[in-house]
């Protein structure tokens, strides 16, 4: 038994579980507490990435003969655990501070750090119903963090992000069973190990093919891929903004590996390229990065629009998936990588502003870049990064995206996808850079000699630096990234 | 071993009515049941080393047989022990719903209908069977009837009624299996049926009769739409009656059922006969009856109601599993009834416990419960996450079961209402548990110690039910080991 | 010997005759009259019964070749066994309850005489001594029908005879067919048509016209309406006529012309037959579906009555000896149950002048023997094992599949199940509202009542005994009954 991987997933949620019964009203030694567990499982969630073998495994309980709920390591398990383990330290830092103005710190934090674990066993599921398991874990653990502040509202989102996320993993579950049956086993295998013979020997092949199709739709419901994309834009902003971020930022990326698991690493991509469910996947994909865009730009509730913004960035993730090539893949793992922390930096740049200066809307934020100027910086420095300028990693990402579509082998979607992404990197551009525009430059009726710094503390701008400098890097250090995902590519195809 | 468990319990009935004090009743009820419950489990360590065995007595009319077989011992043993919970849950809670003189005469009730439940599920002669049957209608009727306010009598008279039509359908349908085979008893019917390859000419006759059958349990077993009885029986009735209830009673007729159909025919015969057709029937039925049952359920405002139309939607599910006429098929169904048991029974007490503390049942006024009971509604919560089918829980194990048996028998399009289901019921526990925890009455406690949790010593049944519901969901494997070889037992009846 | 079986037939009348000229003042001297009459003359028909089986007596000639003859067999000795014992009871528990509607003298009078009248019935040897008495006793029970005299009783009795005459004279012309026809009428065990084509269709008219005529006396659909509302009656003419003697006349009346004249292998599977059977089946159902929706509790059982006749006659029409046993425990056991019931409604009106079921919640509590008596008929009636509604059904079902089975048969089994359904949902609220009345019931209401003395509860007690000895002695009782 591989404790190194239990523990990761068992001890925040332990710790989380905890917080209430021991009554940390404290809030120093709550932030202590906290700010200990994130680390801690950051550490072993690194040691673990860097010192585990690939495919080193545990299996927790045998649930029955066939199922059994195991742990695994792999290239994606790491890619992913690194970035929540992360990302968790960063958000958790900047909610010491940002939860004041929310309230009921200890519920937040009890589920905020409980998150933490259950994502971890999401990147290491070692089979689907391991992933199917703590993927509704996540659907149950997070929807208390979208209706955190209790409003008509938020309850309303809660709800609503409920419903779509069982209606997502149902129909999930549903396709799962057929996996089950026609793949030689429920274990995440590189190349997958599905029984084509099995298939075409039933004379079920539509229904099989119709049935993937479905389960990669279900569970497109956490990564907000149309149709079941609606809740998003509802839940995120609703949440505090490290919620907000850390749910655009992260577990929105759970839909998408739950998605590369099926089809790289349970079907196969043999079995799906070149057939209509590929067209069909990425005609979807497509779409929702369009239409995220232009909801976002016709948006003006500021942590709406990066909502919406998530709608379209996520689906360039899953774009690069569907390409069903190696070049799109490390594409879309790039793109993971970016859009996770660019997605933090904006909601926790869009948080700052709401916690200081309580505006909402994005028309409000003229001159905010004068009052908050590191905290504008960042978001700045992020907006170039996701519309994708170069040097930063979007601008990498989507690079390969565009390569990857074109190299593959999708015909009319090669030259459409890359039209569709820049297309959308412009809305991108029209919906993040006027803030900046308005926000250093408020032009002349803006009240220069009377504005106040309102710059926020340290446990805000030090995460938010930190991240931006990574977002910026990222695209100048793309080599190594782009090695590693590489090595995982080379492993599926 | 299997009679004394029946002569146990009816002769503890019997004392503790004739005790005419309630506190000695209660005790009586509770020694009764638990050793009911240790017999149960020596009764299934025998038969799992050692094999079936068949003791018959009596002549003529009279004759009768009793199989102690794997499947007959599983169900003695969720008889016994859940039924021994239930009883000591009952000890703290039955005083709120009967009346004081009235106490003794429930634990007789109680006690003869757990008899007469085991009486069904081991009896293989039909007489016996039958005159269980009957006699367990009128005990599970009492015990709704017994809480003595005027819905309570009309939901019992409902129950009762219906039980009647149940009953007198599967003795029609027993009569003309006699009339076709000159047997009385599953082993004499299941060699006439197999040995002539499904009775030549006589084959409808046999079909006549599983349909009278399959139409009698239907009501007895509460499969939609004849249903009708169920929610408010189980609604109105006292909490540990409408677990015994929900989770016992229904399923001593389905494995009955379930011994007839597999037993009496087999999976062979099922597969090319017109019995696929009735099993057809039944399957489509018991998948309107999972969506039908879930909906009503949403559409509840009562606690127990709502858990009651659950129930129905459950039942449609092991009809489901019966429908598929499958090994595998079956072996889902009993797995859920012990799924189903040790679930509902459980939901049925929490909600009687919040009835008790807060004496409300109105589902929209649960707000913030959580914080008043913190306990109970964890308890409430691992039970919704349980029949939803969240891994870790009996709930999925069921739903995987269910999910193989309909894939291994190619019945596809059943994967979308299952699935469908499951969504449902997501929608009717999943608000109840997010009311309770992020209710807007919760802001509204002022006091910070206003618990009306119960003490723990009280909830300790319940906590060991919801404990089953986590071990049976954690490691299922002995348990599905041992029906499975049960199965195979059953399916050679007649060979 | 065989002069003996005159003497239960004429006996009673004789006895009754005096009566009506005699008129006793004193109340213990008319019982001890009475009783005296009721137990000789039981103790006769008991003895012819069981000693003089297959002894004849032909009287007077009444029409060229079709005399007045009488005959002791095994149907005909159960039948008057059966409503012997019955009228023993009913005697005792009526000396108590007519005190409290009065006229005793004249009541007791037509109550014996029409004892001699079916005991005539019971023994009749062929079809047109049956006819006669069966005419005989129309005539005999309307006084009793209309004893209290007020407008509801006459209206009752006057539909009564109406139906009944119109009946008699539909099956006297199926006799006449039959006598036409197989050129006898007397009674022989398989049907005296051998000679006669199978399905005839003069045979089959002629069935059709002897079970609705003799049918009306047992309720039969469109023409049961008499019986509903002949429970004005006392109660125990209501127990005794219209759950037992004058109803199961028409029943037997029925059996003795399917079994013992045209026969039942002349009738198997002709329309005749159909007919019959659909007749009987509607019947079940009606009877049932109504009861439930009477409100007066004596209403109640006469539908009761009307439903369960037709069980009898379900299983008599199903040509076969399966339907004809099956019947036949039918008709003993709903005797019993019915008669018990009867008279526990009697003793609830005795008591407390209330003749609608609302009336009766939280009764139990204050009449338990009563109640609980009426709770047993009723499981007996619904079909619990092992009481004997139970072994009814079995029989019937194991019938209705047994031999020449068609789809009407399969059909019988789901009325039978259905209107089970409705018995227990019309006699069981009535049990529970009497034991359990719910909270918020005034006990007060119930404060007076008591159950009745000595003369009712001891002949409720007996029947109740009975009830469940048939069930458990079911297997030596079917052996007796077999044809």
């Amino acid at each position: 038994m591989n404790i190194a991987l239990l523990f990761p997933v068992v001890f925040p949620i332990i710790m989380g579980v905890l917080v209430q019964p021991l009554r940390l009203h404290d809030r120093k030694t709550r932030q202590i507490y906290v700010a200990t567990t994130v680390i801690i499982n950051f550490l072993v969630v690194l040691a673990n990435a860097i010192t585990q073998p690939d495919g080193a495994s545990m299996t927790l309980l045998h649930l029955n003969r066939v199922v059994d709920i195991s742990l695994q390591i792999d290239g994606m398990s790491r890619l992913i655990s690194i970035i929540a383990g992360f990302l968790w330290c960063t958000a958790a830092f900047y909610s010491f501070e940002y939860i004041k103005h929310e309230g009921r710190d200890e519920r937040y934090f009890t589920f905020f750090t409980a998150t933490v674990g259950v994502l971890i066993g999401i990147s290491y599921s070692a089979n689907l119903q391991t992933l199917y398991l703590f993927y509704e874990m996540m659907t149950l653990i997070t929807f208390p963090l979208v209706m955190h502040s209790m409003t008509e509202q938020s309850v309303k989102a809660g709800k609503k992000y409920l419903i779509y996320s069982f209606v997502g993993a149902t129909i999930a579950l549903a396709g799962f069973f057929f996996l089950a049956e026609f793949c030689e086993t429920t274990n995440f295998v590189a190349g997958g190990t599905l029984m084509l013979d099995k298939v075409t020997g039933s004379g079920h092949l539509l229904l099989f093919q119709v049935m993937v199709l479905l389960t990669i739709i279900g569970f497109g419901c956490k990564g907000g891929m149309f149709p079941l994309h609606a809740w998003l834009p509802n839940a995120h902003p609703v949440a505090p903004a490290p919620a907000s971020a850390v749910l655009s930022g992260v577990i929105t990326k759970m839909g998408v590996l739950a998605i590369i698991r099926v089809i790289y690493y349970m079907v196969g991509v043999e079995f799906l390229r070149g057939t209509w469910v590929q067209y069909v996947l990425l005609s979807l994909t497509l779409y929702t990065v369009f239409m995220g865009s232009m909801l976002a730009f016709k948006e003006k509730l500021f942590k709406k629009r990066l909502a919406y913004s998530s709608v379209s960035q996520v689906s360039y993730v899953l774009f690069g998936v569907m390409t069903m090539h190696p070049v799109g893949f490390v594409g879309a793992c790039l793109h993971i990588v970016a859009h996770a922390t660019v997605k933090n930096i904006l909601f926790l740049s869009a948080g700052a502003i709401i916690y200081r200066r309580h505006k909402t809307y994005v028309t409000e934020l003229k001159g905010i870049g004068k009052e908050m100027p590191i905290t504008l910086w960042c978001y700045s420095l992020a907006s170039i990064a996701l519309i994708g300028i170069p040097p930063t990693g979007g601008f990498e990402s989507k690079w390969f995206l565009a390569t990857g579509a074109l190299q593959a082998n999708i015909g009319f979607f090669s030259y459409l996808g890359p039209a569709v992404l820049l297309t959308s990197a412009f809305l991108t551009a029209g919906y993040l850079l006027p803030i900046m525009a308005k926000g250093f430059f408020p032009g002349e009726d803006y009240p220069y000699d009377k504005f106040q710094k309102t710059e926020v503390n340290m446990y805000m701008t030090v995460p938010l630096i930190i991240l931006t400098v990574i977002a910026v890097c990222s695209g100048i250090f793309t080599n190594p990234l782009g090695n590693f995902f590489s090595t995982i590519a080379a492993t599926i195809f | 071993m299997g009679i004394a468990i029946i002569v146990l319990l009816l002769v503890g009935a019997v004392a503790a009515w004739v005790c005419k004090n309630d506190k000695t009743a209660r005790m009586i009820a509770l020694v009764v049941t638990a050793i009911d419950a240790v017999i149960a489990v020596v009764m299934t360590m025998n038969v799992s080393s050692g094999g079936e065995q068949v003791i018959r007595f009596g002549s003529g009319f009279i004759a009768q047989s009793i199989r102690i077989g794997k499947i007959e011992c599983f169900m003695a043993c969720i008889f016994g022990i859940i039924g021994f919970l239930i009883v000591w849950a009952s000890m703290s809670m039955i005083s709120h719903d009967v009346e004081k003189d009235l106490i003794p005469f429930y634990y007789f009730l109680v006690l003869a209908l757990l008899g007469t439940l085991n009486a069904v599920v081991f009896f293989e002669s039909l007489i016996g069977v039958f005159v269980s049957i009957e006699l367990s209608s009128f005990a599970a009727a009492g015990i709704v009837i017994v809480k003595n306010q005027t819905e309570n009598v009309h939901a019992g008279l409902k129950y009762l009624s219906l039980s009647i039509l149940g009953s007198s359908l599967v003795l029609m349908g027993v009569v003309i299996l006699y009339v076709a085979t000159k047997g009385l008893d599953i082993t004499t019917i299941g060699t006439a049926i197999k040995a002539a390859g499904f009775m030549g000419e006589k084959s409808a006759y046999v079909i006549w009769a599983f349909a009278l059958i399959t139409s009698g349990v239907a009501f007895k077993a509460a499969l939609f739409p004849c249903h009708i009885w169920l929610p408010d029986a189980h609604g109105t009735a006292p909490s540990p009656s409408s677990a015994i209830l929900s989770s016992l009673v229904l399923k001593a007729y389905i494995v009955f059922y379930m011994k007839m159909v597999f037993g009496a025919v087999g999976f062979d015969i099922i597969a090319g006969s017109g019995m696929r057709i009735l099993l057809n029937v039944v399957m489509v039925v018991g998948v309107v009856a999972m969506i039908c049952g879930s909906v009503l359920a949403i559409m509840q405002t009562d606690i127990k109601r709502m858990i009651a139309y659950s129930s129905v939607a459950q039942m449609g599910y092991i009809f489901m599993g019966i429908g598929l006429g499958t090994e595998f098929g079956l072996f889902a169904a009993l797995f859920h009834i012990l799924a189903h048991a040790v679930t509902k029974s459980g939901l049925f007490l929490v909600a009687g416990s919040i009835i008790e503390q807060t004496h409300n049942r109105d589902l929209n006024k649960m707000g913030g419960l959580g914080k008043l009971m913190p306990i109970t509604m964890a308890l409430f919560t691992i039970g919704g996450l349980s029949m939803i089918g969240i891994p870790l829980f009996v709930g999925f194990n069921s739903k995987w079961n269910f999910a193989t048996g309909i894939v291994g028998s190619s019945n596809y399009w059943l994967l979308i209402p299952l699935s469908i289901s499951a969504l449902l019921n997501a929608l009717y526990y999943l608000p109840v548990v997010i009311r309770a925890f992020f209710g807007k009455e919760a802001q509204e406690i002022t006091e910070p110690f206003a618990s009306k949790e119960r003490p723990v010593k009280d909830l300790l049944p319940l906590i060991l039910l919801a404990v089953g519901v986590v071990i049976f969901g954690v490691a299922a494997g002995p348990v599905s080991d041992f029906l499975h070889s049960g199965i195979e037992v059953l399916s050679n009846i007649g060979l | 010997m065989s002069v003996l079986i005159l003497i239960p037939i004429v006996l009673p009348i004789i006895a009754g005759l005096y009566m009506l000229k005699r008129d006793f003042k004193e109340r213990g001297a008319r019982e001890r009259y009475v009783a005296a009459t009721v137990i000789v003359n039981a103790v006769f028909v008991l003895m012819i019964s069981f000693t003089l089986q297959g002894a004849q007596l032909v009287l007077a000639p009444l029409v060229e070749g079709h005399a007045v003859m009488f005959a002791v067999d095994g149907m005909g000795g159960m039948f008057a066994s059966l409503v012997a014992v019955l009228w023993i009871l009913c005697i005792f528990y009526a000396f108590e309850y007519m005190t409290h509607e009065g006229g005793e003298n004249r009541f007791f009078a037509f109550y014996t005489m029409a004892f001699g009248i079916m005991m005539g019935i019971s023994f009749a040897g062929n079809l047109i001594t049956l006819y006669l008495f069966y005419e005989f006793l129309t005539l005999i029970t309307v006084p009793l029908v209309i004893h209290n005299e007020s407008k509801a009783s006459t209206t009752a009795a006057r539909i009564y005879l109406i139906f009944s005459i119109s009946g008699a004279t539909v099956a006297m012309m199926g006799i006449a067919i039959i006598a036409f026809t197989g050129g006898s009428t007397a009674f022989v065990p398989g049907g005296v048509m051998a000679s006669v084509t199978a399905g005839a269709s003069a045979l089959q008219i002629a069935y059709v016209c002897c079970f609705f005529g003799f049918g009306v006396k047992s309720a039969i659909m469109p023409f049961h309406a008499w019986l509903p509302q002949a429970s004005v009656a006392p109660t125990p003419v209501s127990a005794l006529l219209h759950a037992v003697a004058v109803v199961k006349a028409g029943v037997f009346a029925v059996a003795r012309v399917t079994y013992f004249s045209i026969g039942a292998d002349t009738l198997r599977g002709t329309t005749a037959q159909g007919i019959v059977l659909a007749a009987s089946l509607i019947t079940i159902l009606y009877g049932s579906a109504m009861a439930l929706m009477q409100k007066h509790l004596k209403r109640r059982l006469a539908y009761s009555t009307v439903s369960q006749l037709s069980y009898i006659l379900f299983g008599l029409a199903l040509m076969s000896p399966e339907g004809y046993l099956g019947g036949m425990m039918h008709l003993v056991g709903h005797a019993i149950v019915k008669i018990t019931l009867f008279l526990c409604a009697g003793a609830i009106i005795y008591k407390t002048h209330r003749e609608y079921v609302w009336e009766l919640r939280g009764i139990g509590k204050k009449m338990p023997v009563t109640m609980v008596v009426f709770t047993i008929a009723s499981l007996a009636l619904v079909g619990i094992p092992p009481l004997p509604g139970f072994f009814s059904k079995w029989f019937l079902t194991v019938a209705a599949f047994g031999s020449g089975s068609s789809a009407l048969g399969f059909a019988g089994t789901v009325v039978l199940a259905i209107s089970a359904l409705l018995t227990a949902i019309y006699l069981f609220s009535i049990c529970v509202n009497a034991f359990i009345p719910g909270q918020g019931f005034d006990a007060s209401v119930n404060k007076d009542v008591k159950d009745p003395n000595r003369y009712m509860t001891v002949p409720l007690t007996i029947l109740a005994v009975a009830i469940v000895v048939f069930g458990v002695l079911v297997e030596p009782i079917t052996q007796l009954m077999a044809l």
